[in-house]
């Protein structure tokens, strides 16, 4: 089963090339780790998908459906949703806050009935609050729950953002190097979340640094490098993929 | 079981304000009353723009005028009553407010704020200048008393209790929003764009509702100001005005509905009660400006609940959330 599908997707920031001519299938149900070097393309690629850039040219489907137009935030309603590399949480808010503003394309109260505070206002808030309670327990930062997000410890602010964008039920999750600067303890837990994640049924995309996460938890693995795709398959594969080692490590000649 | 006390406290207090003017019956003291009620009305509604949206309007003077001489122009040639008037005004305003914001937000930060100095400009040049509609600088005269179902009001007092009940309303009407989960997307935006966006906040369609919906109540207040002293003029409405109720919500707490009603009475009854200084009480008025920004940067209410908070739990450093100050909102400029 194919739950979103690039085709020929490019980008271009001027005269610059970032992406060019990217396939991939991403299969429902799947982890797929998106890896390569430092500029390779990777952040485009998401942004692509998540709908914070326009791609230049080639498709984007999502269930079968072309996404290519949709903007941003209609593109959380299907539930593609993603976090982000430089962690982007709303600093006035509370904890609780946060879990809660990811249930705003799942509520449908209007604004004539939240000004006037009418029956389903009031319904839909005690469950949001209900549900946002339930998820902050879950990952683990229910103590925290009337903090400000930004008093958290780094290793917990992506967790809550990680915790957010779940509150919007995804059927992608797009996470952006979620374990960059986090330090080992915290790559275990996060690791033990990626998998509870997979468990729900959600989809997941991965962009990370890391590779000894990558490798072990992606079922399916695309490497980038100068907006290009050069390999894509099994952690092993990808792990004995001489373009790959070249990439990565070098030639071994040495130029000046 | 703390918060419940505090909260029947919150309410004798209330209470108790508003019947301040009962127990002195006054006229000028209802008069000074009546005028507060309209800028916390206007200053509410700026403040939901300005502090939990994070659009830096300075225009919000020129709704105040729109919908006070729509209201004087429907009553008074057309005939109109003032209820349907001044309800008419108020969607009239919150229309234009939508035209406006079109275009504005393609504007971001000083950008908008000086886009809308020039429509708050642009607004007093038309109201000027448009004679045969709106009487130019002489202004319009023999705006009809309000009349609310068939009673006519001309006392102060009951001007006052109108305009207390109207006062009640927009605060119960942005207290609502600004806790559901409108009110969330909105402080999401302020907050951070990008991050509000890819949790799915659609982001034009909100600040188009924010402009609209705060110049319905910027309208509402014009309508009242019209019929209350049944004569306006372009100088109502000039730039200085939308200065002024930024000053309000600045001196109240920016992103803090409740100070907003403080800050707006504090800042008309100040002038009044430095009159004997004759020209320098403007002076005074400056000064309370610039020492609360200075000494107090989240405002009156966000230093108070502050200290409120500081007793109440020490774990809970920052204080309370959605506290947003000057120092950040010029930091953002």
């Amino acid at each position: 089963m194919v739950l979103a599908e690039l085709k020929n997707i490019s980008k271009d920031f001027g005269g610059i090339t970032a992406l060019k001519e990217i396939d991939m299938v991403v299969r429902q149900g799947g982890i797929h780790g998106l890896i390569g070097p430092n500029g390779a393309g990777k952040t485009t690629l998401f942004n692509i998908i998540s709908g914070n850039y326009d791609a230049t040219g080639g498709d984007l489907l999502f269930e079968g459906n072309s996404i290519l137009k949709l903007r941003n935030d209609e593109r959380v309603g299907l539930g593609i949703v993603r976090t982000f590399q430089n962690i982007r949480l709303f600093p006035s808010f509370s904890v609780l806050d946060h879990v809660k503003m990811g249930f705003h394309r799942r509520a449908s109260a209007n604004w004539l009935s939240s000004i006037l505070w009418l029956n389903n206002t009031k319904k839909e808030e005690s469950w949001i609050e209900e549900e946002s309670r339930h998820l902050l327990k879950k990952v683990g930062l229910e103590s925290f729950a009337q903090q400000q997000a930004k008093n958290l410890s780094y290793g917990n602010q992506r967790r809550l953002e990680i915790a957010r964008a779940l509150a919007a039920k995804p059927k992608l999750l797009l996470l952006d190097e979620p374990a960059a600067g986090l330090n080992e303890s915290e790559v275990r837990t996060l690791l033990e979340q990626i998998r509870e994640i997979h468990a729900e049924g959600i989809t997941i995309i991965l962009v990370e640094h890391d590779m000894n996460l990558v490798m072990e938890v992606s079922d399916q693995i695309t490497v980038l490098s100068h907006g290009q795709k050069i390999a894509e398959g099994s952690a092993n594969e990808i792990r004995n993929n001489p373009i790959v080692i070249r990439e990565y490590l070098g030639t071994g000649k040495i130029e000046c | 079981m703390i918060r419940n006390r505090k909260y029947i406290l919150l309410q004798i207090i209330a209470v108790a304000i508003i019947s301040v003017p009962f127990i002195l019956d006054d006229k000028y003291i209802f008069h000074i009353a009546v005028m507060s009620g309209i800028y916390m009305i206007l200053s509410m509604s700026l403040n939901v723009q300005l502090g939990f949206t994070g659009l830096f309007s300075f225009g919000h003077a020129a709704f105040y005028g729109i919908g006070a001489y729509a209201s004087a122009l429907l009553t008074r040639d057309l005939g109109l009553p003032f209820v349907a008037a001044f309800i008419l005004s108020g969607l009239f305003t919150a229309f234009i407010g939508t035209l406006i914001a079109l275009p504005a937000l393609r504007l971001k930060g000083i950008f908008l704020a000086i886009g809308t100095m020039c429509f708050n400009e642009i607004f007093c040049l038309l109201s000027t200048n448009l004679e045969s509609l709106t009487g130019g600088p002489a202004g319009l005269p023999d705006i009809p008393v309000p009349s609310v179902f068939g009673l006519e009001i001309t006392q102060p007092k009951d001007y006052y209790i109108l305009i207390t009940l109207l006062v009640l309303v927009t605060y119960k009407v942005f207290d609502n929003l600004i806790k559901s989960r409108h009110g969330r997307a909105l402080t999401s935006i302020r907050d951070d764009e990008i991050a509000a966006r890819a949790i799915g906040v659609n982001i034009t369609n909100y600040k188009i509702k924010v402009f609209a919906i705060t110049a319905f109540f910027a309208g509402l207040s014009g309508s009242f100001f019209a019929h209350y002293l049944s004569y306006i003029s372009p100088s109502n409405f000039a730039l200085s005005e939308s200065f002024n109720l930024m000053a309000m919500i600045a001196l109240g707490g920016i992103g803090n509905l409740p100070g907003s009603i403080v800050g707006a009475g504090i800042l008309v009854i100040i002038p009044e009660v430095f009159r004997f200084l004759q020209d320098y009480r403007e002076l005074i008025y400056g000064l309370t400006i610039v020492l609360i920004v200075l000494l107090l940067p989240q405002g009156i209410i966000g230093w108070i609940s502050g200290l409120l908070h500081r007793q109440q739990t020490s774990q809970d450093l920052a204080g309370s959330p959605k506290k947003f100050s000057v120092e950040t909102i010029l930091h953002r400029i």
